[in-house]
């Protein structure tokens, strides 16, 4: 999967957040404000091909945490960036 | 003939033959602005032709949805070099009625109209908006689909959609406060200024009401306007005030560095204005809780 082009990260008032500023996305009505683990993975894989298995060794080696949960954290997460259209499978 | 007008201190240019016909419309709503000026002191200039290059590089993007929405619609391509092409129709008509091909690099567009009267004058304002949108984002300063009020030396800014109400908001503060004026009724321009002063101008382009005001107020509060059943006023944090003002910002999105300018500006506006959204019925009562809300803050200087 990877990050639907058009998609920009800005920081406002210390926060993280995505816009839709692509040509493909002028309706995308929505502003995603992202937590610093999230926003972590968002630039580790933003322009590239990824998976599940790349998401949970990014956070794994990141913030030291064990494999399961962050296979659980990093799936939740991506199954919501696909629901609100900001990934493709 | 070429004229020159200065807008949130913006200088532009427009040149056509003396014979143009839309010289005279440019009257009631442009000569509030015109300045004598030359060439160097303009951030753009518009010549008018009679001619469309033709030239049409990689079709960028659409709105033809919105024609059923009674807006101007057109069509976006690249230029081969450094700009864009536009191509506007007037509200429902499915005619080409103005061509703009920009070079943005050189800040210079050639505008090419064509229809009745009513299908060129409100094309052309889109164009010239279009125009003076696209080369301010560089200057900390942001065309904002808004109606203004100024009071007590300061202006609020209503935001929303198209039909939402926010000229009925503006007119009930004008009924039911006193010293209330009408500043801009449909595109104000704000300026951050290095100083940190935070201006809103008065412009040409005021949408259907006759508002013209060559004049600037400092930014006191921006309201989105919400239509609802009841009147409740709420403040905005800054994030929720980021995605306020995004909307009503307008403007080639996907072009990074307009985007990247006018997201600047946005957060220069909302870590020094305060937003609040206003959901309310269109009388004044709204006026009343919204001006009492947004003056008891400045009071208050939290």
């Amino acid at each position: 999967m990877r990050i639907i082009d058009g998609f920009v990260l800005r920081s406002v008032s210390g926060q993280t957040i995505v816009v839709g500023e692509g040509v493909d996305h002028l309706y995308f009505n929505k502003l995603l404000v992202l937590n610093d683990s999230a926003a972590f993975l968002w630039r580790s894989v933003v322009g590239r091909e990824f998976d599940l298995t790349t998401l949970t060794q990014l956070l794994v080696a990141e913030y030291k945490i064990d494999q399961e949960r962050a296979m659980v954290d990093s799936s939740a997460m991506v199954l919501q960036w696909i629901e609100l259209g900001v990934v493709q499978e | 003939m070429k004229k020159f007008y200065k807008v949130a201190e913006h200088i532009f240019s427009i040149e056509a033959k003396d014979d143009f016909n839309l010289w005279p419309y440019m009257e009631e709503n442009y000569s509030p602005f015109e300045v004598y000026s030359n060439d160097t002191k303009c951030i753009f200039k518009v010549l008018i032709s009679e001619k469309d290059s033709g030239e049409r590089g990689q079709f960028i993007f659409a709105n033809t949805d919105e024609r059923k929405n009674g807006f101007v619609t057109f069509s976006v391509f690249n230029r081969c070099d450094n700009g864009y092409i536009f191509e506007m129709s007037y509200p429902g008509s499915q005619k080409i009625n103005a061509t703009i091909n920009m070079n943005i690099e050189n800040a210079e567009a050639i505008l090419c109209l064509s229809g009745n009267m009513q299908e060129q004058w409100v094309t052309f304002n889109t164009a010239i908006t279009l125009c003076y949108h696209v080369n301010v984002y560089k200057y900390n300063t942001l065309l904002i689909h808004s109606s203004v009020v100024a009071h007590a030396g300061n202006a609020y800014m209503f935001l929303g959609k198209s039909g939402t109400g926010k000229s009925t908001h503006s007119l009930m503060w004008q009924r039911s406060i006193g010293g209330v004026s009408l500043l801009n009724d449909d595109h104000p321009v704000v300026r951050v200024w290095d100083n940190g002063a935070i201006i809103v101008y008065g412009s040409p382009w005021s949408g259907k009401t006759r508002c013209y005001k060559n004049i600037s107020v400092p930014l006191g509060g921006i309201i989105r306007i919400i239509r609802a059943p009841y009147n409740k006023i709420t403040r905005l944090s800054k994030i929720q005030a980021y995605a306020s003002l995004l909307p009503s910002c307008g403007g080639l999105t996907w072009d990074r560095k307009i985007s990247d300018g006018r997201d600047l500006t946005i957060q220069k506006i909302i870590s020094c204005v305060p937003c609040w959204n206003m959901e309310c019925l269109p009388n004044t009562d709204a006026a009343l809780i919204c001006y009492k809300a947004v003056t008891t803050f400045e009071n208050n200087n939290i």
